[in-house]
């Protein structure tokens, strides 16, 4: 029986590789990393950036080179950021050789059933994809009730342009943290949507069509604004893993809901293993207006993804659920910050999520109730299932509440798989794994009960996968 | 320099201004003053000893403060218990403008099997800027049951660091009961190592804030043991401009195998500009445990207010009857009956303050 | 004529700025028993609730009189001194309190001094045995974890223990087991005498049984359409509203 002294040190050290930022990760960062005023100012000109633009991404640089690293959150140590600028720099192709994406990702495709031509694109490997086709069809359906939807870098001339200058980046500006202000030197793709006003957009618009963009999945921009009594759908990302040579993604999405608008914003994440995941997501909602994330985060090496609703306006609402699922070699730091900052206002927070075979996953979150907020109710309520004992679990949720006319709740709970339950179903045919798959595909199911079907397939099968061990 | 205070066990947002105490609650410059400090009739079974329990863990407030205390401490009561030591060992200390300082270092002991209880209870004088710090340590030897009991009475103008550490061998159980009323500036946390299989710890506190009251609370229930158990339970009402911050965590360190842990805190908000901040937190590295942790924060339910006004009760005493009721678990736990009474008056008083306020 | 106990004149009452009561006359002398019966959701409970004082329910118009005193804009807690009690359908549950010390100091407050712990404690348990409640019940939680049936009898224990002047009670018997009702009733009769008055609304003749109802109300769409005496309780219980109103058309 080891004693307890040694176990308790034992201990210790594992709890500090996690959580202390080493000073010399920090050097590849203070050096200069490769990414000069001169190569920013080149990837403006490429892109045929207005004016503005260019002194906003020579800005952004400036504020990149002095802010530090965060001082919380998972280690960042394997993000070489020379290499990921070796692909932000213009005449590179961005495009990686399909002989060299790694076997467990081509398997992937292989069980999840991905067509080909999917796979070349989702592995970045860059041919023509029917999503082209699928993506104009849509795009002409949408246009018809004047829903604007259309590549970012395009909207920033022609006759939205101002509307994208008002709104670019004020949510999440450069000065948020160091990966914002990185995004905003570097940034390239994504989309631009507007819905005018009492608008309903029946068909979810999905990112997936973008794919083949230049710089795609990488640092691009998301701008979506839904105007009074409006309605949307956009579901971002898919569930089959993908493959990026750059390891970075530095994202950024900014959501403004409208008076009375509603706003719905799916993501299913499964970046491949290798990869960082920092994306930043805000939304602003006005007076009545609702936004409602639905989250599955299931990939990368590493992830920070914490989606931020501010409740500008009185009356309105936030819901948001998700399901986190961290396997083998994986550090996926998830949750949701939310700011009432307006009378009668509502949040909801519900997540769940699942650690595996060595896997972190950890669940933050911050609820800010402004002395305004009068009248205001939030409800968290987040759930972690253990796998086994090799993996962590770690709950960190604040509140910080400045308005005594409140009415905020709290719950978490951490447990396992319950015994009786792998039993009842062993009893009934199933074998231990498909029993544990079930239960895991269970717990859930309230993430999947608010994607469309054929996505709560995909991310049905996905947890079943991951169960298995099958993705590496 | 005070980032070392009560830390968050995982550092997060720094502009949540949650991951340490914040300026106001750095510590003193220690004088090399006389305190008053009178330990009570030792009680048939308890010992006092000339070494403090060793083998315990760093105290919730941290090394910091731990360090603090044993370099200065002016006062000290280290005890051992052995058997079933029926009465409570009463230690009080008192600040006066003759005795602004107290740094106490407490220790117990317990023997195999054996029981104590050990009430701490501070004092001041109304005005005195008195500045109390103390670490208590407690060892309980397999088997053995402690009940530390602090009251925190100090007055208006003075500021208290209360550090506990605590390791809780096999089936023994460590009962803290912290009652944080006094102090403008109050400081406590602690941290119990539940090594031993069957461990248990339990925590009940209650605090009130009001005026410009600042209370930060740092506690962490670490289980390492199998089966060990954690009840941390908090209830607390703010009133007036104060702020309060309340980090509560269940630690399961692999290998806490059936581990069970539940913390609950229940916050009242009786003015509008009260701050609250709370951080519960859970931290698992093994599977088969079961944590679950709960808040609620906001005003007193409006429906129970008028069920109650409704038998004749005027919403002074309504909201008083309320409040009792919220900090009865950690009041009845409290041995003597005039302490008791005293925290009650205490409480009664500082609603009756603040009448004005609430609505 | 007699001053009436309770005298309602011209009421109205909105809740969540919609209008349930429009123009409620209601008296009701010492010593009478009125019954209050109408289809769900015309605002029987409104009624009382108003009576008493709830903080939800606005007077739009009108005015209540106890015992002589316009209570229109008194508080809850003004109106139970005053002796008004109101036995609720759903009763909070109140964890911390025990129903005995809860209990000990509403009396305290109704008779503006402290009660003697001893001679309380007695009268608890005389009245606990007449309502055929388990002397346990004292010291748990105010109606925590009460089953339906438990929180209406310990309703009716308060309204033993303070004695009020006027008793309303809010559907009282319904969820209750044939047995309970005849608790529930016999613990009425207890309190009932020529110095008090009870208001029941109900839907079940079981619990009007045994007692002597003075007057029968019937409540629809926010106003009293007819009142009676115990044959209207028996009529309605017998054939429902619908035939009372189809009477009314054909007059």
């Amino acid at each position: 029986m080891r004693s307890f002294e040694t176990e308790k040190t034992q201990v210790e050290e594992f709890d500090r590789s996690i959580y202390d930022i080493k000073d010399a990760a920090n050097a590849s960062f203070e050096v200069n990393s490769g990414l000069t005023p001169a190569i920013v100012q080149k990837i403006s000109e490429e892109k045929h950036d207005p004016e503005w633009m260019r002194l906003f991404r020579l800005k952004s640089l400036q504020t990149y080179n002095e802010m530090p690293l965060p001082s919380w959150g998972p280690p960042l140590d394997g993000l070489d950021i020379e290499d990921i600028v070796t692909y932000v720099r213009p005449n590179t192709a961005m495009r990686a050789k399909w002989s060299e994406v790694p076997d467990d990702i081509k398997n992937t495709f292989e069980r999840l059933g991905i067509p080909k031509a999917e796979r070349l694109s989702l592995a970045g490997v860059g041919a023509q994809y029917d999503s082209e086709v699928v993506y104009h069809n849509v795009r002409a359906e949408v246009a018809a009730k004047g829903v604007v939807y259309t590549d970012i870098e395009s909207a920033l001339t022609g006759p939205y342009a101002e509307m994208v200058r008002k709104h670019f980046m004020k949510l999440v500006p450069p000065t948020d943290h160091k990966f914002a202000a990185l995004h905003g030197a570097v940034w390239s793709g994504g989309s631009f949507v507007y819905v005018p006003p009492g608008v309903s957009v029946e068909i979810p618009l999905q990112s997936y069509f973008r794919l083949n963009a230049p710089g795609a999945g990488q640092f691009e921009h998301t701008l979506i604004i839904v105007d009074k009594g409006a309605y949307l759908h956009f579901i971002e990302g898919c569930s089959a893993p993908k493959y990026n040579v750059a390891n970075l993604h530095a994202g950024c999405v900014e959501l403004f809901v409208g008076e009375g608008a509603r706003l719905r914003y799916s993501t299913i994440e499964n970046w491949s293993k290798n990869m960082y995941n920092l994306n930043t997501k805000r939304a602003r909602v006005e007076k009545d207006g609702i936004m409602e994330w639905v989250s599955g985060s299931f990939g990368s090496h590493t992830s920070c993804l914490y989606p931020m609703t501010i409740l500008k306006g009185e009356n309105s609402r936030m819901e948001f659920t998700g399901i986190t699922f961290a396997g083998n070699g994986q550090n996926l730091d998830t949750g949701a910050k939310v700011v009432h900052a307006a009378p009668h206002t509502t949040s909801h927070i519900s997540t769940k999520s699942i650690s595996r075979d060595g896997g972190i996953s950890t669940f933050r979150s911050a609820v800010v109730v402004a002395p305004e907020a009068v009248g205001s109710k939030s409800a968290v309520a987040c759930e972690s299932l253990m796998i086994d004992d090799r993996s962590r679990s770690d709950t960190i949720p604040v509140m910080d509440i400045r308005c005594d006319d409140v009415d905020v709740g709290h719950e978490a709970k951490i447990g396992r798989i319950s015994e009786q339950a792998i039993f009842y179903l062993m009893s009934r045919g199933l074998s231990e794994d498909d029993a544990r798959a079930l239960i895991v595909g269970g717990f859930a199911e309230p993430i999947a009960k608010e994607l469309p079907l054929e996505y709560a397939v995909e991310m049905n099968n996905l947890i079943h996968l991951e169960m298995k061990g099958s993705i590496g | 320099m005070n980032t070392a205070i009560n830390q968050l066990p995982v550092r997060t947002w720094n502009w949540l201004g949650v991951n340490n105490v914040g300026e106001n609650a750095a510590l003193f410059v220690p004088q090399n003053s006389e305190p008053r400090f009178v330990v009570g009739p030792l009680p048939a079974g308890v010992q006092q000893v000339q070494v403090p329990a060793q083998g315990v863990p760093q105290s919730g407030m941290g090394r910091e403060v731990d360090e603090f205390v044993l370099q200065y401490a002016n006062a000290s009561c280290f005890v051992a218990a052995e058997g079933d030591t029926k009465t409570p060992l009463l230690v009080e200390g008192f600040l006066d403008d003759a005795h602004p300082q107290l740094v106490a270092h407490n220790s117990i002991y317990a023997e195999k099997g054996s029981s104590i209880t050990f009430v701490e209870v501070s004092r001041s004088a109304t005005q005195t800027k008195g500045l109390l710090a103390s670490l208590t340590q407690v060892y309980a030897a397999r088997g053995a049951k402690v009940r530390l009991v602090q009251l925190v009475l100090t007055g208006d103008n003075c500021k208290s660091w209360n550090a506990v550490a605590a390791t809780v061998e096999e089936g023994a159980k460590f009962e803290l009961v912290r009652i944080l009323l006094g102090s403008a500036v109050a400081s406590a946390g602690a941290r119990v190592n539940l090594a031993g299989q069957h461990g248990e710890f339990w925590l009940d506190q209650i605090y009130f804030g009001d005026t410009t009251r600042s209370i930060d609370i740092n506690d962490v229930a670490e289980h390492r043991g199998e089966d060990t158990l954690s009840e941390m339970h908090t209830a607390g009402v703010l009133a007036g401009d104060s702020t309060k911050l309340l980090r509560g965590t269940i630690d399961f360190q692999r290998g806490a195998v059936h581990a069970v842990g539940h913390e609950s805190e229940t916050v009242l908000l009786l003015s509008k500009t009260a701050r609250n901040k709370t951080a519960p937190l859970i931290l698992c590295g093994e599977e088969q445990v079961e944590g679950q942790h709960a808040a609620t924060i906001g005003r007193l339910n409006q429906k129970q207010m008028y069920y109650l006004c409704s038998r004749g009760l005027s919403p002074a005493a309504a909201r008083r009857l309320m409040v009792e009721a919220q900090f009865a678990p950690a009041v009845d736990k409290i041995p003597q009956e005039e302490l008791q009474k005293e925290v009650l008056e205490l409480v009664a008083r500082r609603l009756d303050e603040n009448e004005e306020s609430f609505e | 004529m007699k001053k009436p106990l309770l005298e309602i004149q011209d009421l109205a009452v909105s809740v969540d700025d919609k209008l349930i009561l429009n123009g409620i006359d209601l008296s009701i002398q010492k010593g009478e028993l009125h019954v209050l019966m109408g289809p769900n959701g015309t605002g029987k409970s409104t009624l009382v609730s108003a009576v008493m004082g709830d903080p939800r329910y606005a007077i739009e118009s009108g005015s209540i009189s106890f015992d002589g005193e316009d209570i229109t804009d008194e508080s809850a807690d003004a109106r139970a001194r005053l002796g008004v009690f109101l036995s609720f359908q759903a009763p909070e549950e109140i964890p911390g309190i025990t129903l005995e010390n809860f209990l000990r100091t509403a009396a305290g407050a109704i008779e503006g001094k402290p009660m003697r712990v001893l001679a309380f404690q007695k009268k608890l348990k005389e009245q606990m045995q007449v309502l055929d409640m388990d002397e346990s019940y004292a010291s748990r939680y105010l109606n925590v974890g009460f089953s339906g049936g438990e929180k209406k009898k310990a309703e009716i224990l308060q309204l033993l223990m303070l004695r009020p002047k006027l008793a309303m009670l809010d559907e009282t018997d319904s969820g209750l087991d044939v047995d309970a009702v005849k608790t529930v009733s016999k613990g009425i009769r207890a309190y009932h005498d020529e110095g008090n008055s009870i208001l029941i609304i109900t839907h079940n003749a079981k619990i009007l049984e045994e007692l002597e109802v003075d007057y029968v109300h019937i409540l629809e769409n926010g106003r009293i359409t007819r009142t009676g005496g115990r044959e209207l309780a028996d009529e309605i219980l017998q054939s429902g509203f619908g035939a009372l109103q189809k009477e009314a058309a054909d007059a």
